[in-house]
């Protein structure tokens, strides 16, 4: 339990030192900061437009109102932003560091590679779409038809760090896969395509697609589940499975790690 | 006129050696195009809609597809990127050496990329296109008749379609080619083409057809000149536009081609003055 406890301590020293030096970084870069603020405007931006419009032709969208609409943006806006805080961007490095043999760099270091690599940068930028999505879901919130219980609102914000989890899990899974095929574009953008279904409301989806993409490919579970969790609109069984579908992701991630690392040879000189 | 050749073969090679964005492109854009289909259809059976922004179910559909698979083509061409880096690093010393002026030799380029793009992406996605109307245009024998709606190209054919289409791959030249000289005063423009380009694609008609938009808005966007690159091209295409309306848009979208073409030299003779580079 002490060394469970004090290797803690260890990761979360390195993590604050990490954090220190991509604050001083960004502080560097000011005018980067701005407009990369500026670009998520701007996204937000068309995203509410998007709403906008097609709550200006029909009030319900399946039984979503605007106000479970906005909430599932705002949910969106949380759990995409943790994951471009943390591991989004340095996941993508990924498939270079194994081009290069660059990975060794951090074999060598005495902390888990998988966590370094994963963790090597904290990209304050994206602390806005967080802060962003956290206003616009306590927005909708107090305007669902009915008021959630505290109960509701508790599952609330597990399933969306569960969603979070879930989508950086994804998106390291798209990366990892460059130990067997040598880049990570081909099953990154094989992933932002079918990720399309998870950033509309699963009440579009066809029921085939929405079992697809709930059971074997769990997208639907990152944004959707969450926000009928705060409509009191999700059964227990669902809600366990959304569980049960992240740890699984996680667990998966790990064991394509292993492999990946178990099959890695050094190309660096 | 043989620069201009070699020019645009450079760009159409260029273009090939990234050959994977077509397949990308190829991969990701028809998801897209799906959930904003189904995300529509879903919109127009929870609320009964009759029409939304005078447009059918098949048809919003088929304006949805068409503005998914044109934008790639017609949006994403990435000219200012190029430009700006050019005026950046200092490669545009070479074009003030060579007899050919800079804007012609990027629009020949600019076509050599387009024609690959054309066989590499667009073939391709019309030939899928083509099977998805298959069922409308064999009169419902088919299952998935009604899904979309037949083409009916406007008034004047294919001619006026094809022109819409060209006048749109013009105007999105000029407009992006005049943003990449913005370097000359700002250097690093990254994030305002970002920003740009998440704008454009909704003023173009290129995320919903721009009726959709409230009146005063869409006022607005008729006086700009994107909506020439995703919304007219598609109006021509579905028929939307009567005989005159469609030959006054038509004309409107050449107008802005001279108008752009004299705002890039403008800014290209202002901007040069402030070049300065140091070979090696």
């Amino acid at each position: 339990m002490t060394a469970a406890w004090e290797s803690l301590r260890h990761y979360g020293r390195v993590y604050a030192c990490i954090v220190r030096m991509s604050l001083r970084e960004s502080a560097r870069f000011r005018a980067n900061f701005l407009v990369s603020l500026g670009a998520h405007l701007a996204i937000d931006g068309v995203h509410l437009l998007v709403a906008a419009v097609l709550f200006s032709q029909t009030d319900r969208l399946e039984g979503w109102t605007p106000a479970h609409y906005l909430l599932f943006l705002g949910t969106f806006h949380i759990a995409d932003g943790l994951e471009m805080v943390f591991c989004f961007f340095n996941s993508l490095k990924l498939p270079e560091y194994i081009r290069k043999g660059e990975l060794d760099v951090f074999l060598v270091r005495p902390l888990n590679a998988q966590w370094l690599v994963l963790f090597y940068r904290f990209n304050v930028e994206s602390v806005f779409d967080i802060l962003y999505g956290a206003g616009l879901a306590l927005w909708a919130l107090g305007r669902l038809a009915v008021t959630p219980t505290a109960g509701e609102v508790a599952m609330y914000v597990l399933l969306t760090l569960n969603g979070a989890l879930l989508l950086g899990s994804l998106n390291c899974i798209s990366q990892i896969l460059a130990f067997w095929l040598g880049q990570g574009r081909a099953s990154m953008l094989m992933l932002e395509g079918t990720l399309e279904f998870g950033f509309k409301p699963d009440v579009v989806l066809p029921r085939w697609l929405w079992a697809l993409f709930t059971f074997v490919l769990p997208i639907t579970v990152m944004f959707s589940f969450p926000t009928r969790a705060a409509g009191g609109l999700l059964s227990p069984g669902l809600t366990a499975w959304a569980l049960v579908a992240g740890a699984g992701t996680v667990l998966l991630q790990n064991w394509l790690w292993n492999k990946g690392v178990a099959r890695y040879s050094s190309a660096g000189g | 006129m043989n620069a201009y050749v070699s020019a645009a073969r450079n760009g159409f090679r260029t273009a090939l050696a990234y050959r994977w964005d077509f397949l990308s492109s190829s991969l990701y854009t028809p998801l897209f195009v799906l959930v904003q289909v189904l995300l529509w259809t879903t919109a127009f059976r929870s609320g009964g809609l009759e029409q939304a922004g005078g447009l059918s179910l098949p048809e919003m559909r088929s304006y949805l597809l068409l503005a998914g698979l044109l934008w790639p083509l017609l949006g994403r061409i990435h000219v200012d990127r190029a430009v700006a880096g050019e005026v950046l690093d200092g490669a545009l010393s070479l074009y003030l050496v060579r007899p050919l002026p800079h804007l012609r030799h990027r629009l020949a380029v600019f076509c050599g990329e387009r024609l690959a793009w054309g066989l590499g992406y667009g073939v391709p996605m019309a030939a899928g296109l083509g099977l998805l109307a298959l069922p409308a245009l064999l009169g419902g024998r088919t299952p998935g008749a009604g899904w979309f709606a037949a083409p009916e190209v406007g008034t004047g054919g294919w001619g006026p379609f094809a022109l819409a289409l060209a006048i749109g791959l013009i105007i999105a030249f000029l407009l992006e080619y005049t943003l990449g000289l913005a370097a000359f005063w700002f250097g690093q423009i990254q994030g305002l083409i970002f920003i740009k380009g998440v704008a454009a694609q909704v003023a173009a008609g290129g995320l919903f057809p721009l009726e959709l938009l409230p009146a005063g808005a869409r006022t607005v966007l008729e006086y700009l000149p994107w909506r020439y690159i995703i919304a007219v091209p598609i109006g021509a295409y579905q028929g939307r536009m009567g005989g005159p309306e469609l030959w006054s848009e038509l004309a409107g979208g050449l107008a802005w081609c001279l108008a752009l073409l004299l705002a890039a030299v403008v800014t290209w003779r202002a901007g040069l003055r402030r070049f300065t580079a140091q070979g090696g």
